[in-house]
């Protein structure tokens, strides 16, 4: 009998909704199957496919083995099951550098309780970033970024509009010099939403820049964790700035970024209720804390995360049935134009094609490794002087961290957040199980809602 | 690609538009993931954007 070289991690077979689908990591193609074809493959990643086979007979009838010859057709002509990507690769390091992330302020006009930089000054020192290392952080980008012609500034904190004046002229000076050797820089600004004045709102939208406002969803929610210094929740101000911006700026180039937690754990209502407000870009992201905070999302939490991503895909389908346009940032994966192998295998590129800048020049490998001791690679003025650290970063692909190898998930999140690691585990090499977990999940219900979209727009995928 | 193999059973609904074991290593990719979401980071939303691809 023909043998599949089927090992871990090579397909992945799951049911959501009623529908059977198979993801083929490899060649990361996506496939519907009917409960035959679903059954011979389940029952074959346990036992041999001659069990497999005469135990799906036994339930389908002849119809067993023309799944069966379907499967060795589609493997005959390389479609599932062909070579990992990775295998044989020589795995060179990104050379230059493509985004920085500046944080214009370690400081911060809210107290929001789950903060992971200590509600702005990541565990130092209170400031703003003068003019001088925000222009010097700008040319250490373009001197560093080689060939590259598409780069991005993402302005940060803290809060970075409390550093606006900086924020502006650098937004200049970068358009200034990037025009100068040929290269564009593409702005970001991440904002609590509070000091969006209407001459800032104004700028921003004049210069193009994307914006990601971060509001938790309802108010109850949101209040309970995104407070002012004196403990009043900011929700009502929040969302009157986040109607006033989107509606000037005619609702691009933007997210509604929310954070959830043990306490918030619903944010299927809160996703909903962003949604419910007319906006259509939302993301909804899993606190980053340690187990002893009262916050921390732990393992009695899965089940219920689990279901409600499930019923945000559907939700999504069914709202899209009705003529609407939503777009949930983690349920937003395109396995067609995916990213090379390269890319892949370096994920994130924190530490290597992508820095942070403290308000001082200091250089960290992201927005979540500044302040953390022994991670300090150099400084603006100096460039990278720990080159030890260069290199550990260098090589961190996920052919590196443990587990990653046989992860169906592998090529989605190339071996996921190495400050998630190192904060939860005490090593950048081993992932932490719960976000491993949740991050399948995700990649579950983007891939079933794939699958919805398709359906809708008319193909037939079955008979 | 399967949509020209008559199944019954399995049924191609995605594939990649190219091989993705090229090596390209150009970085033209739609941003880096860090200005997106800020937090539990994955490529899955990012995509190629090469001129060429």
């Amino acid at each position: 009998m023909f043998e599949f070289p089927w090992k871990e991690g090579q397909l992945h077979l799951f049911q959501i909704g009623g529908r059977f689908i198979l993801f083929d990591v490899a060649s990361s193609s996506l496939f519907s199957l009917d409960q035959v074809a679903y059954h011979f493959l389940e029952e074959g990643g346990k036992r041999s496919l001659e069990d497999a086979l005469a135990q799906t007979c036994r339930k389908f009838g002849q119809q067993a083995e023309e799944a069966l010859r379907e499967l060795e057709l589609l493997y005959s002509q390389g479609q599932i099951l062909g070579p990992d990507p990775a295998l044989g690769v020589n795995y060179v390091p990104f050379p230059y550098l493509k985004a920085l992330c500046l944080n214009l302020a370690h400081e911060c006009n809210m107290r929001c309780s789950y903060c992971f930089a200590g509600q702005g000054a990541y565990g130092g020192e209170r400031g703003l970033m003068p003019l001088e290392v925000a222009k010097k952080a700008v040319d250490f980008l373009l001197e560093r970024s080689g060939p590259l012609k598409r780069l991005e500034i993402d302005f940060f904190g803290g809060e970075p509009l409390m550093d606006f004046p900086v924020l502006k002229e650098t937004v200049f000076y970068g358009k200034e010099r990037g025009k100068e050797v040929g290269k564009e820089i593409r702005f970001t600004v991440t904002t609590n939403c509070l000091l969006l004045s209407e001459p800032i709102m104004e700028f921003l939208n004049q210069m193009n820049m994307r914006v990601v406002l971060s509001i938790d969803g309802r108010k109850e929610d949101h209040d309970k964790n995104r407070r002012l210094l004196s403990g009043q929740g900011t929700h009502d101000l929040v969302l009157s700035r986040i109607k006033r911006f989107l509606s000037l700026r005619g609702e691009t180039l933007y997210y509604l970024r929310g954070t959830y937690t043990a306490q918030t754990l619903d944010f299927l209502a809160n996703a909903l209720y962003l949604f419910d407000l007319g906006y259509c870009e939302v993301s909804m992201e899993p606190v980053v804390a340690t187990p002893e905070e009262p916050y921390a999302i732990r393992e009695e939490h899965l089940p219920s995360i689990s279901r409600q991503y499930e019923l945000l895909a559907r939700e999504i389908d069914r709202r899209e049935r009705e003529g609407k346009e939503l777009h949930f940032f983690h349920f937003e994966v395109d396995t067609t134009g995916l990213t090379c192998v390269s890319k892949r295998l370096a994920g994130c590129g924190a530490g290597v094609e992508y820095l942070a800048v403290t308000p001082s020049g200091a250089l960290y490998p992201c927005h979540q490794f500044v302040g953390r001791p022994g991670f300090k690679m150099g400084t603006v003025w100096e460039g990278i002087t720990s080159r030890e650290k260069l290199e550990e970063f260098q090589h961190l692909s996920f052919l590196e961290k443990e587990g990653c190898r046989t992860c169906w998930a592998r090529y989605l999140c190339s071996g996921g957040c190495h400050a998630n690691h190192h904060l939860l585990n005490g090593d950048l090499r081993k992932p932490d199980s719960l976000g491993c977990q949740i991050t399948r999940k995700r990649m579950e219900c983007a891939l079933y809602l794939k699958f919805l979209r398709r359906e809708r727009a008319g193909e037939k995928i079955f008979y | 690609m399967s949509d020209k193999i008559k199944t019954r059973h399995i049924k191609l609904i995605e594939a990649p538009k190219r091989d993705l074991r090229e090596i390209r290593n150009c970085r033209d990719c739609s941003s880096s993931c860090q200005s997106a979401c800020k937090t539990s980071c994955t490529l899955a939303n990012q995509v190629c954007q090469r001129e060429d691809k």
